[in-house]
């Protein structure tokens, strides 16, 4: 859907059908509802105007709404009243002066059906592609760690997916396993994971059940063990059920990780072990899947 | 227009009890699509192929180990739970030990009058496997006209060969109606009517073939946009997927699965020697993987279909656990990927996650079609 807003400052004026307007009266918008946390970017060309990020929560066609408005003030445009007119009839040419814009919205991850708004919808793997086609292109596997599942995707130049694999209904390998074992150790998530990179011995994890190795590690802890090697344990588990969906796809160089794990310092070294490669980042990590989402709607410009 | 198919998927049982009741004629249950069903229905026995309701259950656990696959244990309980108790007989042709323990759990704790095990060579490429098939198939025939204390006549096998051939030839011709741009029938309906062949009466069947046959080439379904995929697995009457498949963006135009194209693909061809007539049609048939070592000759077959039908990717359906299809696999993606099919691979359950599996779907479908994604 296209949809018109006021802007603050007049962007194009006088311009009198799609055709004619250059790709700065368009506004490309990503939003990535994943499972734990919704992200938007907004895209004017090849310039990223505005980012935001909140919780899913409970509500995902909600954390859109707001991921979306706090990444147009982000962006300073002046959010619109209600997202409502979206839903209208798309805008198909006329005056477009006036300092109005055209906004077209590409929803993704697990919640993208639930954003009314959206001109379409995509997957993550697709997103988190495309993303990383724009911003490291030379990346030839790209590995994200969300929160319900791990993909692995095989990507030709500009972050076309050529083969991608997914975990199976089982939270191992996720960021949710990660989550539920620093809740066990009593550590927020960034602190597990400092406290694992400081580790240089992990322990084995035998368990792959996230519930099972809750017992393990507990297990682990009361016999003795160091947090620190029961930290990078856990991490390293992670990275071994990735490499083997990484294994199963035959991965090429260089491997790139998305997604806000991929802040993780311990799980870079562990998945950099694991694939006996080098791990290479993108900047602003989890927004790369929004990013993508954008990068496709400026595509459908 | 396949409406009557779709009633007879959903009312299986009730079909098959309506069938008994209108024709006096028995019903035998068969446990894999080896089943001679030339001879069932030479002695006006309905062939029932014995599926799955794709509910959870709780009554196979004792009798197969979990780490059986999913639909022989779906197909116990539904035996275990008197679904089919309509049945006056089960027959196993020999195919993989998961069904075998299925039809052995049946015979132990499922009252039934008559049981039969066929051993049907497990090397079908080997030129000894027709003969051997024969001389099995004698003695079964031997032991069904004993428990039916009729003898089967010439006639009356002519008369079998000629239904069930006429059947797979009308399906044959519903698939020729896949192959062009202009598909006239959805993977759904092909499913309803595939599968359905399974348990309804052939005649029956057939003339609701012919209906549908004298009216496709008129149809219109406007699905030239949309992507042709194939699906490949084990046996498959999970109509939630394939409805979810063909919501997203897909047709389903081909398939290689037993309860599809293996099932009726190729015709019993005529022979003075009717029981080696019937033999050489099982052996000859597009292979099940646990019949298809070492040669693999089914992966021949799927490249045939696939180019045939033009199709842009395939949807590898697993059963969780089968282990015949899972011996194939790593080949199978390997032969797909030389032969650039595109290729998504699944684990089913007898329940199956629907979203987790959309998400798998579209994105295969954005990666087929990624650079026409607006």
């Amino acid at each position: 859907m296209h949809l018109l807003i006021k802007e603050k400052q007049p962007v194009m004026k006088n311009h009198q059908c799609n055709s004619e307007r250059s790709e700065e009266s368009f506004y490309c918008v990503g939003i990535d509802v994943g499972s734990r946390t919704t992200k938007a970017v907004i895209l004017n060309g090849s310039r990223v105007l505005g980012r935001s990020f909140v919780a899913t929560g409970w509500t995902p066609d909600a954390s859109a709404e707001k991921a979306f408005r706090e990444a147009m003030a982000d962006a300073e445009l002046t959010p619109p009243a209600s997202v409502t007119p979206f839903r209208s009839p798309p805008v198909t040419g006329g005056d477009y002066g006036d300092g109005a814009v055209e906004y077209r919205i590409v929803a993704t991850g697990y919640g993208r059906v639930t954003v009314p708004f959206a001109d379409r919808t995509i997957t993550e793997i697709t997103a988190h592609a495309r993303g990383v086609g724009r911003q490291l292109p030379h990346a030839r596997t790209l590995i994200d760690v969300g929160g319900q599942d791990s993909k692995v995707m095989l990507l030709e130049e500009g972050g076309l997916v050529t083969d991608f694999a997914m975990n199976d209904r089982c939270a191992a390998g996720s960021g949710k396993f990660l989550e539920f074992l620093a809740l066990s150790m009593n550590l927020s998530v960034e602190e597990f994971a400092e406290l694992a990179f400081s580790s240089h011995n992990p322990v084995s994890i035998s368990s792959i059940c996230t519930v099972f190795a809750e017992s393990e590690v507990l297990s682990l802890l009361a016999e003795g063990a160091m947090r620190e090697d029961v930290a990078a344990g856990v991490h390293r588990s992670i990275a071994q059920r990735v490499a083997q969906l990484a294994h199963s796809l035959h991965p090429l160089s260089p491997v790139a990780f998305s997604g806000g794990v991929a802040y993780n310092r311990c799980m870079i070294r562990e998945l950099s072990f694991e694939l006996g490669c080098e791990i290479i980042i993108p900047e602003m990590p989890e927004y790369t899947g929004a990013l993508g989402a954008a990068i496709v709607a400026a595509e459908g410009m | 227009m396949f409406s009557q198919f779709k009633e007879w998927y959903e009312k299986r049982h009730e079909y098959a009890k309506s069938w008994k009741e209108r024709t006096g004629g028995k019903a035998m249950g068969c446990f894999c699509s080896y089943a001679p069903e030339e001879i069932l229905v030479a002695a006006n026995w309905l062939p029932v192929r014995l599926l799955g309701s794709h509910e959870p259950q709780d009554v196979a656990e004792k009798h197969i180990f979990g780490m059986f696959c999913p639909f022989c244990r779906d197909v116990l309980a539904q035996g275990l739970y008197g679904r089919y108790a309509y049945l006056d007989g089960i027959l196993l042709t020999q195919s993989c030990i998961h069904l075998r323990q299925t039809y052995m759990s049946w015979k132990d704790h499922v009252p039934v009058d008559f049981t039969y095990y066929i051993y049907m060579p497990m090397k079908v490429q080997t030129p000894h496997a027709i003969p051997y098939h024969r001389s099995e198939l004698v003695k079964f025939r031997a032991a069904f006209e004993e428990f039916n204390r009729v003898k089967l006549t010439d006639d009356d096998l002519d008369r079998g060969i000629r239904l069930v051939n006429e059947n797979r030839d009308l399906m044959h011709q519903v698939y020729e109606y896949r192959k062009s741009s202009d598909v006239k029938l959805t993977g759904t309906e092909a499913m309803w009517m595939s599968v359905s062949s399974t348990w309804v009466d052939k005649e029956e069947h057939s003339a609701e073939i012919r209906k549908v046959l004298r009216q496709l080439p008129d149809r219109q379904l406007n699905r030239e946009d949309t992507a042709r995929l194939m699906f490949i697995g084990s046996e498959n009457d999970d109509i939630p997927f394939i409805e979810m498949v063909e919501r997203v963006g897909a047709t389903v135009v081909q398939d290689d699965h037993c309860t599809g194209t293996r099932y009726f693909w190729n015709l019993c061809e005529p022979d003075e020697d009717r029981m080696k007539a019937i033999a050489e049609r099982y052996i000859k048939r597009p292979a099940c993987p646990a019949k298809d070592w070492e040669e693999r000759t089914r992966f021949a077959h799927i490249l045939h279909l696939a180019r045939d039908w033009d199709v842009q990717g395939a949807v590898i359906i697993q059963q969780k656990f089968c282990d015949p299809h899972e011996t194939d696999m790593v080949p199978l993606r390997k032969f797909l990927d030389d032969n650039d099919i595109p290729n998504l691979m699944l684990e089913f359950d007898a329940t199956n996650p629907l979203g987790p599996f959309r998400i798998r779907v579209e994105a295969f479908l954005e990666m087929i079609g990624s650079e026409d994604l607006f």
